[in-house]
């Protein structure tokens, strides 16, 4: 999945490790199915026939592209799966930022609404689009890896595919397993987060970026502007579902800082927002450093003393 | 933007996620394909308990061909067909020989037939339940039968406990061939009630338990319009109570199945079954283990062991070895290979059946009690 993925379960080991065998290649399924590195995937299917014919999709395929479609009308388009063609502008080896005149015809190929989404399947309105269906599917993957490991009778583990996070029930002592948010400025952990049941998603500009002249770039670029967002500098969500988690995170950091905070703190769900210079947001009513809230409420606490995010993990 | 305005992006895209399919019940996200081959072989009768007929017995070569699939976001359909060829002698009836055991006047080996069978399911699939409905016909030259059945499943508590219930009605239609030359019935028809109910239990993350209780209504012509004397009531109610148990184990990544069934009927048979089998390596790509299973049957109420021509024709009688006290031990290994999205399996299983085997004894063993062996092949593509 083009990070490190983990798995940590609970219980049997024979039943464990055929949960994880099983596991294992259902990652595998999702990444041959949706990477847009390999040419049989089904995004380089729908990509090559771009501006063509109609390719014929499955339920999960259709179910994500649907997913998608709210995402994109919830964040008043800044979530497009259609924008990962700005990376033909934005390649490693770029020494300084892209023209408006570079940018304008990469933008026309960044349209939502031409997603044609039938009965027949799907295609993709003009020759040239792509979609990346990387902003969901890994989320989804962590989701469906942990409804596996629940229906199989396991009722105690972590799925973390490079981030984005299902914890199926409590750890084994039976208490929240206990999260380290990494620290988008600098190694280690900034805060962790006890979480039982629940999906954990973090975005930032911290583990993928552009370097761009020396100076490091978020990897998330506005699909109206092409040019990345200065925001947040990372996004913790907790919600019932990793992807819902992932796409509030990711629809976070797309809005700026002001608004995404401001997005953040209208929804009813538990968030750790960091900015540029460090300062942390919660949840309103919810304190960080365990003053303002130290009951059962309290999700994350402030780490200070710069542990490793694998011993934030236990 | 006021928080009671915001409280709906949470709800759409929970709603969203719910659509896709890891959460939606257990609706099958892959398309599976499978073929199973089968040859069911049964042992020769012996020559001295055999006064007429051939003795070679059945032969049954079975093809299967299975197709299962989702459809859109809440439907999954399977189809299956199967082919079967049968050839070989069968008991016609049995007559006192003079030691006092019985003699089998054997059919020859005239029979030669094939049976041909559809049947498509189609399920629609909520959160945590399923509703299927399935219609089947089954086909050879002197039998038709047609069946409907209607199957659901709901899990409870998160999932750690399956109730699945099912109802099926068949109708079957009986011409058997040669009537008039042999004086059989030209014509008749039987239909099967059907019910079931099971509860899935798990124990553990490691143990599982499945408890059923099944009860089948037959109306119609029951007896066997094939056999020389062969009266039997028209109505039969069978009951059936089963009790699964299964486990998984660290050593050699095992898993123990143990099974349990009895099974009584208004004809006043009994039976137990016991099987248990095995499975070892269940992580690693080649698994096999093996089975044996006990069967303990006592006899119908109007069993005889030789056919009675003294009788009146409207009391019920038969001689059939099936209805008979016996009991059987079968044993066998299975083994799968896995690579990737391809099974393939193999399974051998030998039967071996007998009066003495029985739990209740009885003065006069069946010479028609069979033993046969069952090779079967299957591969199975999953895409």
């Amino acid at each position: 999945m083009g990070s490190p993925c983990e798995l940590k379960l609970s219980g049997d080991s024979a039943l464990c490790r055929r949960v994880a065998a099983d596991c294992q290649r259902e990652a595998e399924r999702f990444e041959t199915r949706y990477s847009r590195f390999t040419t049989d995937s089904i995004t380089a299917q729908i990509n090559a026939a771009a501006g063509g014919a109609v390719v014929p999709i499955d339920a999960e395929c259709r179910a994500i592209l649907e997913y998608a479609g709210v995402c994109w009308s919830l964040s008043d388009g800044l979530f497009d799966i259609t924008s990962g063609v700005l990376r033909r502008v934005w390649t490693k080896d770029r020494l300084q930022l892209p023209a408006p005149d570079e940018l304008r015809p990469i933008l026309a190929l960044i349209d939502w609404q031409k997603v044609e989404l039938s009965e027949a399947g799907v295609r993709l309105g003009m020759s040239g689009m792509e979609i990346d269906l990387g902003g969901v599917v890994k989320e989804y993957a962590a989701d469906a890896l942990a409804q596996r490991i629940g229906l199989a009778g396991i009722d105690s583990g972590v799925v973390n595919l490079g981030g984005d996070i299902f914890c199926v029930g409590t750890n084994p002592e039976g208490l929240p397993w206990r999260i380290g948010i990494k620290n988008p400025d600098g190694p280690g952990a900034i805060a962790q987060v006890g979480i039982a049941s629940a999906g954990l998603a973090t975005s930032g500009g911290y583990e993928r970026y552009f370097e761009v002249g020396g100076k490091r770039v978020s990897h998330l670029l506005n699909p109206v502007t092409g040019m990345p967002v200065e925001s947040l500098a990372s996004v913790s969500v907790i919600a019932d579902q990793s992807v819902v988690a992932g796409s509030i995170a990711t629809i976070a950091l797309l809005k700026g800082r002001a608004d995404g905070l401001d997005w953040l703190r209208a929804l009813a769900c538990d968030f750790l927002a960091i900015d540029a210079s460090g300062q942390c947001f919660t949840r309103p009513g919810q304190g960080l450093d365990g003053i303002a809230a130290s009951g059962p409420d309290q999700k994350f606490t402030r780490l200070t003393d710069n542990r490793s995010i694998q011993d934030a993990f236990q | 933007m006021t928080s009671k305005t915001q409280i709906g992006p949470l709800a759409l895209l929970s709603a969203a996620a719910l659509a896709l399919p890891a959460f939606s019940a257990s609706q099958p996200t892959e398309r599976v394909v499978s073929v199973n081959t089968s040859v069911y072989q049964e042992g020769d009768a012996n020559a001295a308990e055999v006064v007429f007929g051939d003795l070679q017995r059945f032969r049954v070569k079975t093809n299967q061909f299975n197709l299962s699939a989702p459809i859109g976001r809440d439907w999954s359909m399977s189809l299956g067909y199967d082919n079967e060829a049968m050839s070989g002698a069968s008991p016609w009836g049995t007559v006192a020989a003079s030691d006092g055991s019985g003699d089998l006047i054997m059919s020859g080996a005239s029979i030669d037939d094939s049976r041909n069978g559809v049947d498509v399911n189609l399920t629609r699939h909520w959160r945590g339940q399923s509703l299927g409905v399935s219609v089947g016909y089954s086909g050879e030259h002197d039998y038709h039968s047609r069946s409907v059945g209607l199957n659901y499943e709901r899990d409870f508590f998160k999932q750690n406990t399956t109730l699945a219930l099912s109802a099926s009605y068949a109708s079957d239609e009986l011409t058997p061939t040669d009537a008039q030359l042999f004086q059989r019935l030209e014509k008749g028809s039987k239909h099967t009630r059907s019910f079931y109910a099971s509860v899935n239990q798990l124990l553990s993350p490691v143990s599982m338990l499945n408890l059923g209780f099944g009860i089948t209504k037959r109306v119609g012509e029951l007896s066997d319009p094939y056999k020389l004397r062969d009266i039997r009531p028209g109505k039969r109610l069978e009951r059936t109570l089963t009790a699964n148990y299964r486990r998984y184990f660290d050593w050699q990544t095992s898993s123990l199945a143990v099974n349990y069934r009895y099974f009584w009927d208004s004809y006043s048979v009994g039976a137990h079954t016991l099987a248990m089998s095995w499975m070892l390596g269940e992580e690693t790509a080649l698994q096999w283990g093996p089975m044996l299973r006990y069967y303990s049957q006592s006899e119908a109420a109007f069993y005889n062991p030789f056919d009675r021509y003294d009788q009146p024709e409207n009391v019920a009688q038969s001689s059939d070895f099936r209805l008979s006290t016996f009991g059987a031990i079968s044993y066998g290994l299975k083994a799968r290979y896995r690579m990737n999205d391809v099974q393939v399996s193999m399974q051998y299983e030998r039967y071996d059946s007998g009066s003495d085997y029985a739990l209740s004894s009885t003065k006069t063993a069946h010479p028609g009690l069979v033993d046969f062996d069952v090779v079967s092949l299957g591969a199975e593509y999953r895409f």
